[in-house]
């Protein structure tokens, strides 16, 4: 039995129907309709591939910072898995025997302690430590490179 | 009649099939997807371009898989149509600013939207007035019959009945060769 419809739906089944009828058209078919309905069709042609690279572009564009993104993550999680687990005092430590002998850094840092910045919590300790090891300034075991 | 997606299908084309396939696309298929995109944008208040570009990105973007045995062409048209009738259903949702009268009324469509759908129909079936063919076809595709119940009741073969259908997307393209207005 015949579902009833609404009026939506009716357009929505016309616009199906016009579609199907396209999609049934031999190749031959619709290249003669196209030449009919476009003064320059190789240009209309040419407007419609620019349209098709431009979403392959930003397609390609999405899937590469997502792919960089993915990469970072894994770079962070290796970097940290590689960590031996020092404590905090003892990464406390390794960054205050590298600052003391950097005097510029460590005015900074003791300028920056002073205003109540600086390394102050475990997560400064923490983020700084991390810092160090992506700089390349130290290895996992805090040991100076 | 569209394509039905099975996404329970074994065998899915991997996004760099579909963007080798896209870059080999004949002129034929470009002056198909165009002709589709423009039939699909008739319907919706999205632009070809937009419409065509969108369905692409879509395409690549693997939220939705095109089974092996289904053509791209195919493939694209579908998410065309996805985009187009969810654009036309969203812009017009019914949400009316007084909500104590809300759940007596249809809420799914706004009483302009449905009277501009009518109004659309009826122009569409006023073009064909005198031709018993396309309106016996209108007539039928309005009361959701499909095209075997079309054909039975016309006494049409499947040959007639797609004569009569390419006879009235010609007609509506010549006629409205910008769109249909909502």
């Amino acid at each position: 039995m015949t579902k009833k419809i609404n009026s939506i739906e009716m357009l929505e089944k016309l616009t199906d129907a016009l579609v199907e009828d396209i999609i049934e058209l031999s190749d031959q078919e619709i290249l003669l309709e196209a030449e009919e309905h476009f003064d320059d069709l190789s240009e209309e042609n040419n407007h419609i591939r620019d349209v098709i690279n431009s979403a392959v572009l930003r397609a390609s564009k999405i899937k590469l910072t997502e792919a960089k993104k993915q990469v970072n993550e894994y770079k962070k999680m290796a970097t940290k898995s590689n960590v031996i687990s020092l404590s905090s005092a003892q990464k406390k430590s390794v960054i205050e025997n590298f600052t003391t002998k950097d005097p510029e850094l460590n005015q900074k840092l003791t300028l920056a302690a002073r205003k109540g910045e600086g390394i102050q919590t475990e997560n400064d300790i923490e983020g700084m430590f991390e810092d160090m090891l992506e700089l390349g300034l130290i290895d996992e075991e805090g040991n100076k490179k | 009649m569209h394509v039905e997606f099975v996404e329970e299908a074994d065998e899915f084309w991997s996004p760099s099939d579909i963007n080798s396939a896209i870059k080999d696309l004949s002129e034929a298929d470009i002056c198909r997807l165009n002709s589709i995109a423009k039939q699909y944008s008739y319907h919706c208040s999205m632009n070809v371009d937009d419409i065509l570009n969108e369905s692409i990105f879509r395409a690549l973007s693997e939220k939705r898989k095109c089974p092996i045995n289904v053509s791209l062409i195919a493939f694209i048209s579908q998410t065309m149509r996805s985009i187009a009738f969810n654009e036309r259903r969203k812009n017009e949702k019914y949400n009316p600013i007084d909500d104590s009268t809300a759940p007596l009324q249809d809420k799914s469509v706004s009483p302009e939207a449905k009277t501009a759908v009518h109004q659309e129909l009826n122009a569409i079936l006023e073009l064909f007035t005198n031709d018993n063919d396309i309106t016996f076809y209108l007539m039928g595709l309005y009361d959701g019959l499909t095209p075997d119940e079309i054909c039975e009741l016309g006494e049409w073969d499947r040959k007639k009945y797609s004569s009569v259908q390419r006879r009235l997307r010609r007609s509506l393209n010549k006629h409205y060769p910008n769109g249909r207005e909502k």
